[in-house]
């Protein structure tokens, strides 16, 4: 399982030496589960190389707020602390592999 | 070569995958979604069917999906561009230029939501255009919003918004609903909804975010947020000049399955039938590969072997 964020840890653990990927989720979003599930499966095969994190926004109204989130699953690519790119939707699990890479 | 091969990884397909195998026959099914479920996985709550009251709509497909994994189907994750009839059999021809071959089709592609397919949609997802009323609906706290459509659905999110914003629009192009006549009275009882009768949006239109819709009539609505629930359309169009559609485009089968094309059968949403749930399709499914079984037990006389 990836690890969820908080607005007490989400700056700390967005700041890594790797490319970060997010997924700002809610509760009752079915598209959100299916993505958590690609980003679990995602985390175990390339856990070296990237960090998988998710934060729920219905919870964390923050962080909602401060990415101004109005649509989920929003994924949020990162990098040196820096959101560089942001995907919403479910997400194919080779699409999200291509942003990573970018990151790069 | 496979006995059948299935399109789709919903219900209707997933119920066939389980039943080919335990008929013994070579199957395979074809999704073009990651480890598909079908439209089941968008239903917050399934209370309808037999036995697994109240559970959410992704962990039923999931369920489903497990099942057809634990009895060894194999999935193909590809997307079907092309169907051709062969000596012999069909040959679906993939995306990516490969191709599969098998004696009999089942095709369960199901349907997939309409979009509004008007300027400024796409420019707006995320941005004030929704199609999850469940998912996003919460972003929209106390504030103003349209949901678009008179379908089941429509009238289901529009309540559901009602609770949670100031002001929820229903803008419907009839002047009645065709959905369940109770939640379209539980609607009209709902301070807050309005009906917006008779009119289709023209436009989204805004700044950085959605502001406002543009009508038919070319008055505008200011709002903050608007949630597309026009409903699903089949799958179907590869199909046209193969098999038989009805004028909606749904393949015309009685539920044996059987279409107008010999090997080709037909099961769920896909299908011309009065009643779409899971129930139906997983029904659908099971009779359609029985079907499958049978021909291919007639052909195999047929051919003398």
């Amino acid at each position: 399982m990836i690890q969820e964020l908080t607005i007490h840890n989400f700056d700390v653990e967005i700041r890594k030496d790797r490319p970060v990927v997010v997924e700002l989720f809610t509760t009752n979003c079915n598209h959100c589960k299916k993505l958590s599930g690609i980003l679990d499966k995602l985390s175990q095969e390339a856990e070296d190389t990237a960090y998988f994190a998710k934060c729920n926004v219905d919870t964390e109204t923050v962080i909602q707020q401060r990415f101004d989130v109005t649509a989920v699953p929003t994924l949020l690519f990162i990098k040196d602390g820096e959101v560089k790119n942001r995907l919403i939707g479910e997400v194919h699990p080779l699409v999200i592999q291509e942003e990573i890479k970018k990151l790069r | 070569m496979l006995d059948a091969i299935i399109i789709g990884s919903g219900p209707a397909g997933l119920a066939a995958a389980i039943y080919g195998k335990r008929a013994n026959l070579n199957i395979a099914v074809v999704e073009k979604e990651y480890e598909g479920t079908g439209q089941i996985a968008e239903s917050s709550c399934v209370d309808n069917y037999l036995g697994l009251p109240g559970i959410n709509g992704y962990d039923l497909g999931e369920q489903f999906r497990n099942h057809a994994v634990d009895f060894g189907v194999d999935f193909i994750e590809h997307e079907v561009v092309a169907i051709e009839k062969q000596p012999g059999g069909w040959k679906l021809a993939f995306e990516d230029g490969s191709s599969k071959e098998a004696r009999t089709v089942i095709y369960a592609a199901g349907a997939q939501p309409r979009k509004a397919d008007v300027p400024g949609e796409d420019r707006y997802i995320g941005k004030g255009v929704s199609y999850c009323a469940i998912c996003d609906g919460a972003f929209y706290k106390g504030k103003t919003v349209a949901v678009l459509g008179g379908g089941d659905t429509a009238v289901d999110e529009a309540l559901y918004l009602s609770d949670l914003c100031e002001k929820v629009y229903l803008i419907h192009r009839r002047t009645e609903f065709r959905g369940a006549a109770q939640c379209v009275e539980q609607a009209r009882k709902k301070a807050n909804i309005e009906f917006v009768l008779g009119e289709t949006v023209k436009e989204f239109v805004g700044g950085e975010k959605l502001t406002a819709v543009r009508l038919n009539s070319g008055t505008s609505i200011e709002l903050n947020g608007v949630f597309v629930a026009y409903g699903s359309k089949p799958q179907t169009e590869l199909l046209r000049g193969i098999v038989a559609l009805d004028d909606s485009g749904y393949v015309v089968a009685n539920e044996d399955g059987r279409t107008s094309q010999e090997g080709f059968f037909v099961a769920g949403d896909v299908r011309t039938k009065t009643l779409r749930q899971v129930v139906t399709a997983v029904s659908d499914g099971a009779n359609a590969i029985t079907s499958v079984a049978e021909y291919i037990k007639i052909g195999a006389i047929g051919d003398g072997v």
